[in-house]
């Protein structure tokens, strides 16, 4: 008999990943480079679309998320990407937290989403990596 | 939760893989259930139980604590 490879309910969540959202952040990095390569300050409609483009990965990532919870089978399997988001979450918040109570005492730049974005991923991707490990 | 998930799946020589495949999970699965590191649903203990033939209290078995 041969063994059980993976789960479809992940291989369909990585293609998703694949076809969707690193177009969208190859789109949001171009659109970047562009406006600040060019010098474009967008305004109305344009800034709306812009900053469209700006979320729609972080957005296209929750739905995956939420797609591949309500597809997966396997409870194991379903338990560790739990953990792993509540990591991602935990980073982001204690980060986000600690920035903004230290701009309460100092001048900070304002913290870039796309930074929140990284860091939920980072966390996510690193626990995901630790805990898969201890559970080898 | 202690188990015999080892005994019982080596009296049918079938591997964590092979036990995995006829689970639908994936082999972690299986050995993070074997090694009591994951305590399955109820849903999946009655599937391991019809599997081998046998019951859930016939597998599982609750871990005294320690007083």
């Amino acid at each position: 008999m041969s063994p059980h490879v993976g789960s479809p309910a992940r291989y369909r969540a990585e293609d998703r990943t694949l076809f969707v959202f690193v177009p969208l952040v190859l789109l949001f990095l171009i659109m970047q480079f562009s406006l600040s390569h060019f010098h474009l300050h967008p305004a109305g409609a344009l800034a709306v679309l812009c900053a469209a483009m700006g979320a729609s990965p972080m957005i296209a990532m929750i739905l995956n998320i939420g797609l591949y919870l309500a597809e997966e089978k396997d409870e194991f399997q379903k338990s560790l990407f739990v953990q792993s988001i509540l990591w991602g979450l935990g980073v982001t918040a204690c980060v986000a937290t600690s920035w903004l109570a230290l701009g309460m005492f100092i001048h900070v730049p304002h913290m870039n989403f796309v930074l929140g974005e990284f860091l939920f991923l980072a966390g996510m991707i690193i626990s995901g990596a630790v805990t898969r490990w201890r559970y080898k | 939760m202690k188990n015999r998930l080892r005994v019982l799946r080596a009296e049918r020589e079938w591997s964590q893989a092979d036990l995995a495949q006829r689970l639908e999970v994936s082999r972690q699965s299986v050995n993070a259930i074997e090694t009591g590191k994951f305590d399955p649903s109820l849903p999946l203990a009655f599937k391991l139980a019809r599997l081998f033939g046998t019951t859930i209290e016939e597998i599982f078995e609750e871990e005294k604590a320690a007083n």
